[in-house]
């Protein structure tokens, strides 16, 4: 009888703490490294390689406008499937296609009249009048270099002064 | 002493299984959504001046005047040893590849390294070896309007890899033709 007692009192319990440790530790792993909103980019955009793109640091929301630039042709698949016939119609023609996340996909001429009316708009809600935007423009790779530089172009006569392009960073070829 | 023995019993148990259960639904969570990106890096950025692309002097006109409407500021120039000429096949089934590279000196003197990147690089070493134009580490590269972007980065990485960290671009000689 009391041998039985005995053996209720010494059950097998695992030791769950350093367990619970572990998880913790990879939980704070993944809540650090986890980003849903990649800022403005578009995935759908496979930017070029680059060893010399500098490392970007965290760009500040109100200050920064993201182009993510590419042709229809070249979005993926899925995307284009995606699209609705009157999208795919409006977009057809032009000879390339502006993501800003968030809003509809613009053609070039588009994107060149939203880009006066963003600058605008950002002129007037900035204090000193002055607009600091920096303009990310995000190619795609196998984009022609004359899409960017028209889109350059488009960006400068709208009055926006900063721009830079934007990279995978490492070494070897693109895809 | 009966009393403090019966204390002694209960101990305070912390229940760490459903604690457990909900962190491994957490981590579940976080695991399934994690998705790392590539690491992106940017380039600083500026529209060459007029004065680049003397060729193009309808463009440059309209470019003018185009400013003056904006009231933007003056571009700044861009002065550089040598300006390096990206050539890609023309026509409709042009895959945008690179088909020559061709380096013209300050003084005017161009010379075709043909589409390979290594030649490039050892031309470039050449010129800065031998000391023969002072260096201001400055260079421009100039592609066709046809020609891949990832191909540009190609000769600007090639450019940087030899020391050359002033890397601008001017507007692709047929811009003229491609870019309206």
């Amino acid at each position: 009888m009391s041998h039985g007692g005995g053996g209720d009192e010494n059950a097998a319990e695992p030791d769950l703490t350093p367990l619970l440790d572990l998880v913790l530790q990879l939980l704070m792993f993944f809540i650090v490294n986890v980003n849903f909103v990649k800022e403005q980019v578009s995935q759908d955009v496979i930017l070029p390689k680059s060893a010399s793109a500098k490392a970007v640091e965290k760009a500040d929301a109100k200050g920064t406008l993201f182009l993510n630039q590419t042709t229809e042709g070249l979005l993926p698949e899925k995307v284009r499937n995606a699209l609705k016939p009157e999208e795919k119609a409006r977009i057809g023609g032009s000879s390339s296609i502006v993501l800003v996340p968030g809003k509809p996909i613009k053609t070039f001429l588009e994107a060149k009249s939203w880009l006066k009316d963003e600058y605008e708009t950002r002129r007037q809600l900035s204090k000193s009048g002055e607009v600091e935007t920096v303009v990310y423009l995000r190619p795609h790779e196998n984009l022609e270099l004359v899409e960017l530089f028209k889109l350059m172009e488009a960006i400068k006569s709208a009055g926006f002064k900063n721009m830079k392009v934007r990279a995978r960073v490492g070494r070897g070829k693109s895809s | 002493m009966r009393k403090s023995a019966a204390n002694n019993d209960s101990k305070v148990v912390l229940p760490i299984t459903p604690m457990l259960d909900m962190t491994f639904q957490l981590l579940f969570f976080f695991v399934a959504n994690f998705n790392p990106a590539d690491l992106e890096g940017s380039m600083d950025l500026a529209l060459p001046s007029a004065s680049d692309d003397k060729k193009d002097a309808k463009a440059a006109k309209e470019e003018k005047d185009v400013d003056k409407e904006a009231g933007a500021d003056k571009d700044p120039v861009f002065e550089a040893d040598y300006t390096i000429k990206v050539r890609t096949q023309g026509g409709e089934n042009s895959d945008g590849s690179i088909t020559d590279i061709a380096i013209r000196s300050i003084s005017g003197k161009e010379k075709s390294v043909g589409a390979d990147l290594k030649a490039l690089e050892d031309y470039l070493t050449e010129l800065k070896g031998g000391g023969k134009e002072k260096s201001k580490d400055a260079i421009k590269i100039q592609g066709d309007s046809r020609l891949r972007i990832k191909h540009v980065m190609e000769v600007m990485d090639a450019c940087r890899k030899l020391g050359y960290t002033n890397i601008s671009f001017v507007k692709p000689e047929d811009f003229a033709t491609h870019g309206r």
